[in-house]
């Protein structure tokens, strides 16, 4: 097998999603069924349009119960979406039948948060980054040879074979779920908050093995964190979610250096950030917590918490859509698309 | 100058356990001055959370205080017994928790639970020394006093930034969310006016804008009683933005300590500027971090030398073999190293 990287053509897209929205109903509770009342939904992602382009970062943020870690898993049809597309390598994913969807999955693969629980602790290492090569068909006699070859990739020891989980540290472990996700030689990798759980100093360890693995093979990363110091270091383009939706889309450099929502100033503003100089620096406080996604606002949805002085009725019944400001910098504000 | 709040001399906390005796506080002195934030940073297991909890007397079995002493008002708290300590938590130092789901009692409404607090010390109060017999008669099964404590925790609630208090006082902790439990910690620990706040990753578990909301209120509720906060946190961004001075621990010692420029701007200890090298900084992609080669240490199975000398890229045999001790190296910063000089002088940061 080569080791070569694959040779990238940045132009092409890799994954489009359009429109897609993911909904999951509530069971509704014995009252509320003697009553009749129709059921409730959270709409957990509703209405997301994305571009993410063969070899780039794009980086995903936003609160929590925002939706991102629920955007990323209907792209990767880990849910069935309610409605949109996700076309992968110019295929359409939402309606491949199963057997065609487990080929597909060789090529887009999941890193998650939590390096304890996303490993069986019943499993010994190879075992569990042997499994996806033993789904996607590899033939037993290779798969410890690939297994090897993938811990040294990852930084692990071979010793490291036969041990399980819990004989690792958190950042130990977070570079087997990385040797997992990288196995069957995936295209496009998501990484679920692959560094919160760990501390600063091997937060940064994680991070220079990925960004090290993503020049080696070629891969294509949806990062998503809540961490806008991680974020600003990986992305390429990053995209910010309020409330199921994207709200600004941007390159970079472009969204540091002129923030347009009014969303994405006040969490600029908001992070901590460790300078000594120029400080104090003026602080966008939000007031209170974002609405609940079971009923969402009919018009902007960060309305409520809006602080823009032009805000008036428009934004509270019209929904804003993503509006391209120039220099690849999308937004979806009124005010600041001038649609008011 | 004058007397220091909080005045923690050699303090040692060891855990006897069966693998052997873990060190998880080794020999710690600070101090925290009046109206003060110091802030105390390092990684997880680095005895940060284990300084806290010693200083509130609530080190949890199998460890304990074996050594050293902590002045809280000129008192010696490891000296106290038990009840004694039961008067003084609470009253003259509190300490709110990273998570407040699992801190706030479940089947307690708020209200109970912010009161808790204000019936034991003021109830005490008016029982040893003014509540005399007339008062007494007055009011002979304490529904005034149970009032007047419903009063103070409403007006708690309120500066605390919790709209309609009277109803939130009546509900369960499951009701309110992440960033509004917090505020109910920080009412209850701030409820009976205490000299000495502990705040153990108050904000870790919340969102950046809500971080920003409670590290707020934090400083406005600081200036408004004056209470000096001992912060513990992993967040350079969080310290830079809240503290008055910066203890940096590493395996259960204090590496190095001094005001918040210096250590910032001046770090002397390799690992104070491993841990700086690290962190990604926001919009800023050109700048590379660095990580800090290897793990932590076991602690029940420290090097002789210096804790750090396995991960430092400047260690050598002496390293290994001596325990550096803390050196005065600039105006109030402390460095614990060999290489302090050295490590200036290459000059990587």
């Amino acid at each position: 097998m080569s080791q070569q990287a694959p040779a990238v053509d940045r132009a092409l897209p890799l994954v489009e999603v359009q429109g897609l929205k993911q909904h999951f109903p509530i069971r509704p509770n014995s009252v509320e069924r003697l009553l009749g009342k129709a059921p409730r939904v959270v709409h957990a992602v509703d209405g997301v349009d994305l571009t993410i382009h063969r070899g780039e970062t794009v980086g995903l943020v936003g609160e929590s119960g925002c939706g991102k870690s629920t955007l990323a898993r209907s792209i990767l049809r880990l849910h069935q979406p309610t409605a949109g597309s996700v076309r992968f390598a110019g295929q359409e994913i939402t309606t491949l039948p199963a057997n065609a969807m487990r080929r597909l999955r060789r090529d887009m693969q999941i890193i998650f948060q939590d390096p304890f629980a996303s490993l069986n602790p019943r499993r010994t290492v190879e075992q569990i980054i042997g499994l996806p090569l033993a789904i996607q068909g590899v033939p037993r006699s290779e798969i410890r040879e690939r297994v090897m070859a993938m811990l040294a990739k990852v930084g692990l020891p071979p010793s490291a074979l036969d041990r399980y989980p819990h004989q690792f540290s958190g950042g130990q472990r977070q570079r087997i779920g990385i040797a997992r996700a990288l196995a069957v030689n995936p295209q496009f990798v998501v990484a679920d908050e692959p560094v919160s759980a760990l501390d600063v100093s091997i937060q940064a360890q994680i991070i220079n093995l990925l960004q090290d693995l993503q020049a080696e093979l070629g891969l294509t990363y949806l990062f998503i964190t809540h961490d806008l110091s991680v974020v600003s270091y990986v992305s390429d383009r990053i995209a910010v979610m309020y409330l199921g939706r994207i709200v600004e889309l941007a390159p970079t450099e472009e969204l540091f250096a002129e923030p347009l929502h009014p969303y994405t100033r006040a969490l600029l503003s908001a992070i901590p950030r460790v300078e000594t100089r120029g400080r104090p620096r003026e602080r966008i406080l939000l007031a209170g917590s974002p609405p609940t996604p079971i009923d969402p606002p009919a018009g902007c949805r960060f309305y409520s918490r809006c602080y823009l002085k032009e805000k008036n009725e428009t934004c509270r019944l019209v929904d804003p859509s993503l509006v391209d400001m120039g220099r690849g910098h999308q937004v979806a504000c009124h005010a600041v698309a001038g649609t008011l | 100058m004058t007397e220091p709040v909080l005045d923690v001399r050699n303090l040692k906390t060891y855990f006897y356990t069966d693998r052997g005796v873990v060190k998880a506080v080794d020999g710690v002195s600070f101090a925290v001055h009046a109206g003060e934030t110091l802030g105390v940073v390092g990684e997880s297991g680095c005895g940060k959370s284990m300084t806290a909890l010693s200083i509130m007397g609530l080190v949890p079995h199998p460890g304990r205080i074996v050594d050293g002493e902590i002045r809280l008002l000129g008192h010696d708290l490891v000296k106290l017994s038990e009840r004694e300590l039961r008067r003084w938590r609470g009253r003259r130092m509190a300490m709110i928790f990273q998570d407040p789901l699992t801190t706030l009692n479940p089947v307690l409404r708020v209200g109970t639970q912010v009161t808790e607090s204000i019936r034991i010390h003021y109830g005490d109060d008016l029982a040893s020394s003014r509540r005399g017999i007339w008062e007494w008669l007055e009011d002979p099964l304490g529904r005034r006093r149970r009032h007047r404590a419903w009063e103070r925790a409403l007006e708690m609630l309120e500066k605390v930034g919790i709209p309609a208090p009277a109803d939130r006082m009546r509900a369960y902790p499951h009701e309110l969310s992440g960033g509004m439990r917090q505020r109910i910690m920080i009412a209850i620990a701030l409820s009976c006016n205490p000299a000495l706040l502990l705040a153990d990753e108050p904000t870790t578990a919340l969102d950046v804008t809500i971080q920003a909301q409670i590290l707020e209120l934090m400083h406005r509720l600081q200036q408004e009683f004056g209470t000096s906060i001992l912060l513990i946190t992993h967040d350079f961004g969080v310290v830079s933005e809240f503290c008055h001075r910066v203890m940096v621990m590493y395996a259960g010692k204090v590496v190095e300590s001094g005001p918040l420029e210096a250590i910032l701007d001046r770090p002397l200890h390799p690992y104070t500027r491993g841990l700086l090298a690290s962190i990604p900084r926001l919009g800023d992609r050109r700048r590379k971090i660095r990580p800090i080669e290897g793990m932590v240490p076991e602690l029940y199975d420290l090097p002789a030398g210096c804790s750090y000398c396995t991960r430092c890229p400047l260690a050598d045999e002496h390293c290994a073999a001596v325990e550096p001790a803390l050196r005065e190296l600039g105006p109030g910063h402390q460095v614990a190293c060999h290489k302090a000089e050295a490590a200036v002088e290459v000059g990587w940061a």
